[in-house]
């Protein structure tokens, strides 16, 4: 099956690879997988105090739509809040990278790790907006 | 005497394809699998009924004997693996454990994924066979521990605890892929 240009160039490029401390208070990690393919993803967030999500990192192994998925999702999320990564959707990630329907769960998979590293952050701190609030107040 | 087979004059019966993988071969429903026995029971009732006797025969026979033989044939691909074999009784009491769309969150079989993943990629990396040997070790070792508890989970037919044993499977699904990667791994270094 042949891979779209976009898929090839972040599956060549990834970027954000890596890992962050997932003991860091200001760190959420996601992590999924998908039985059927073998493919493990996690994602990692680092959240400032202004709520606003300032790295993210990843780590996948799986096929390239499953690396190209979390590559662009962690540029996507970079900047934004909370709540804007929470709205990401796998048909965007689907879109972006042009993938073919056989390889729509690789985009679901990443879909699945941001959401699961928000709520690992947000469990953290109760509330994501309540720790926003809380370090604002005491800086 | 299995189905497929008149009880009284051996005559091969019209195909019945609502009977389990199971029921084909006159076993028990049960995940404990004597495979010694079941292939015997196969090769046996393929003797009897395989297109190959009913080459001469009238289509409508030739056909039977191929719907037989064909289910014979899935019944002991099925029912010699752990991962199928599981899966299947699982499937017959309404749980999909496997399927593309299938996705796990438990975090601790997923982080001692992504270390198997890991050290894979390391021991690749420096063509290390001694080392993939070790892991391939530990990670048979641990398909083992699941295929156990399996035999728990699924004591009873239908199980008690469905979701449990579905997780398993999952658990299990995942390591037979690492054990596909470290086996293609090995075979890379190999052929160097």
């Amino acid at each position: 099956m042949a891979y779209s240009k976009k898929v090839i160039e972040h599956y060549e490029n990834p970027r954000n690879v890596g890992t962050l401390d997932k003991d860091a208070g200001d760190v959420g990690t996601g992590m999924v997988g998908a039985p059927a393919c073998g493919d493990v993803m996690r994602l990692q967030i680092k959240v400032g105090a202004d709520g606003i999500i300032e790295d993210a990192r990843f780590k996948t192994y799986g096929c390239g739509s499953a690396i190209a998925s979390s590559s662009l999702v962690t540029e996507w999320v970079k900047g934004k809040t909370l709540d804007e990564a929470m709205t990401i959707r796998n048909s965007q990630i689907a879109e972006e990278l042009e993938l073919p329907p056989v390889k729509i769960h690789c985009s679901v998979l990443a879909e699945d790790a941001i959401k699961a590293a928000v709520e690992d952050y947000r469990s953290k701190h109760g509330q994501g907006a309540q720790h926003a609030a809380d370090s604002a107040a005491a800086s | 005497m299995p189905p497929a087979l008149c009880p009284a004059c051996g005559a091969l019966q019209p195909f019945r394809p609502e009977l389990s993988l199971f029921a084909v071969l006159g076993l028990p429903e049960a995940f404990t699998v004597d495979v010694a026995l079941l292939r015997e029971r196969v090769f046996a009732l393929q003797k009897r009924l395989h297109p190959d006797r009913f080459a001469a025969a009238e289509p409508a026979t030739r056909l039977r004997s191929l719907e037989w033989s064909t289910r014979l044939n899935e019944a002991l691909a099925v029912l010699r693996d752990p991962l199928r074999r599981a899966d299947y009784l699982l499937q017959r009491q309404g749980v999909t454990a496997m399927g593309e769309g299938a996705r796990v969150a438990d975090t601790r079989l997923l982080m001692a994924q992504m270390e198997y993943r890991e050290r894979l990629e390391d021991l690749a990396k420096r063509a290390d066979p001694a080392g993939l040997e070790t892991l391939r070790g530990e990670v048979e070792q641990a398909a083992d521990a699941v295929v156990e508890r399996l035999h728990t989970l699924l004591a009873s037919i239908p199980s008690r605890e469905p979701e449990q044993a579905a997780a398993a499977v999952r658990e299990l699904q995942f390591l037979h892929k690492l054990r596909q990667e470290l086996e293609s791994t090995e075979e890379a270094l190999q052929n160097r």
